[in-house]
């Protein structure tokens, strides 16, 4: 090791940093070396002035007090602090708007899919009103009835509303919505409703009701089938025979 | 802030180092908590800061805004070794006071004996007290990074690591630091016999 070398580590050495093989390789180094020795002598001089001289400035007296007091005082402003945090609201508050906005296509969804329905059902209301009419034409809900076994993979409920006003005028098929349908037609007076009925394996529906182009739908659901009437005759009437058709039986 | 997280990012040495008793933390880190832990430390904090503001009164309010400091960030302590990590703090107000008082100093005048104040503490008043307070003189004329370093070494008794880890320098620097102190200081007491 040269002179250079060993005074670069010579601190190292007496601060006790150096490794086993530093240490011996500078101190076999300063055996042999008057200057190195020399310069190792003013250091330790050094430090023992330092170590006993260099005075260390205990604390005064009050200041143990003031920092206790202080960080007294900041917990309890981080506590008031805490005590007002809204994140955690404001946390559910994200959540809930996350969830109402996963749900909400499926509610469009639902309302579009009810509102593409009732579009079909009046089409096919009109359409039948311009021409083909019926399939089956009686006023005697034993004879419709029978008519659509083996036509439809459903029997439909025919009700006979003679009494209330509402005359059975006969049946056909209908295709709506991606499903074959039964059309029941009633009368009132001049005007023709159409009563579509089908199974559903959904919940009950409420009741709901469409107007459009001077048409009404009334939609409902009873037992295992999903009932609409379509009808130019006025709401309140149609809602009678809808009212009459789900208290039947 | 700045200086803040500074000071906690540097003040988290590696686990290895908790060989301390702090290490089992609750979750609730109350103030109770931070006192059991960091005033035992408050000498050490005093000292380093007296020795970096060389005023008494100074170094009282650096030494307040170190401990809100640390109580602030005492979540992201996690029980290594508390002096260091203290000190860390400690330091880095330091240093922040200083900087603002040098902004001050380009205002006004800054007479530098104004704000070292040479004994306030009756110890001093000792038989050696000329030449410690020719020792001390010559400390205060370092630079901080270089008295730091000799207060935290000769005073503390802190490894080059732990150091190094404090004032945020690799422990090469830290040893450097220390040789060219200790030669200015050798020089200086030479000159004031």
């Amino acid at each position: 090791m040269t002179c250079d070398e060993v005074k670069a580590l010579l601190h190292a050495r007496m601060d006790g940093e150096t490794n086993t093989v530093q240490s011996a390789a500078v101190d076999s180094h300063i055996e042999a070396c008057p200057s190195c020795a020399a310069e190792r002598e003013v250091i330790e001089s050094l430090r023992e002035t330092i170590r006993g001289e260099l005075h260390y400035y205990n604390a005064p007296a009050g200041l143990r007090d003031r920092v206790t007091v202080a960080v007294r005082g900041a917990e309890h402003l981080d506590g008031r602090a805490r005590r007002t945090d809204w994140r955690p609201w404001g946390a559910i508050a994200a959540a809930l708007i996350l969830a109402a906005l996963g749900v909400w296509p499926f509610f469009i969804n639902v309302r579009y899919q009810r509102q593409l329905v009732a579009d079909e059902l009046l089409s096919a209301h009109v359409r039948a009103l311009m021409g083909r009419s019926l399939d089956v034409i009686s006023s005697d809900q034993h004879n419709v009835k029978p008519w659509f076994n083996g036509k439809l993979p459903f029997s439909p409920p025919v009700a006979d509303l003679s009494a209330e006003g509402f005359p059975l005028e006969g049946g056909r098929l209908d295709y709506a919505a991606g499903r074959p349908l039964a059309a029941l037609v009633y009368g009132r007076r001049l005007h023709r409703i159409d009563l579509f009925v089908w199974p559903t394996t959904g919940k009950p529906a409420p009741p709901s009701r469409f107007e459009r182009d001077g048409y009404n739908e009334i939609s409902w659901t009873k037992g295992n089938f999903a009932f609409t009437a379509v009808s130019d005759l006025n709401a309140a009437e149609l809602g009678t025979f809808a009212g009459l058709l789900q208290n039947s039986r | 802030m700045a200086t803040l997280t500074n000071a906690v990012l540097a003040g988290s040495p590696a686990a290895g180092a908790a060989a301390s008793d702090e290490v089992c933390m609750s979750n609730t880190k109350s103030s109770a908590e931070f006192d059991r832990i960091f005033l035992p430390h408050l000498n050490a904090a005093y000292n380093l800061a007296r020795y970096l503001i060389r005023n008494a009164q100074d170094a009282e309010d650096v030494v307040q805004e170190s401990y809100l400091r640390a109580f602030r960030a005492f979540s992201s302590f996690r029980g290594e070794a508390s002096r260091p990590w203290l000190l860390t703090i400690v330091r880095n107000t330091s240093f922040t006071w200083l900087r603002d008082a040098r902004a001050r100093a380009g205002q006004a005048e800054y007479h530098e004996e104004l704000h070292v104040s040479g004994d306030d503490n009756p110890e001093t008043q000792s038989i050696h007290r000329e030449r410690a307070g020719a020792l001390e003189n010559c400390v205060a004329q370092l630079p901080p990074d270089f008295r730091e370093a000799i207060v935290l070494r000769e005073m503390e008794e802190l490894s080059y690591r732990e150091i190094a880890e404090i004032t945020g320098v690799p422990p090469g620097t830290v040893m450097s630091r220390l040789s060219r102190a200790r030669a200015r200081l050798a020089e200086c007491l030479r000159g004031r016999p």
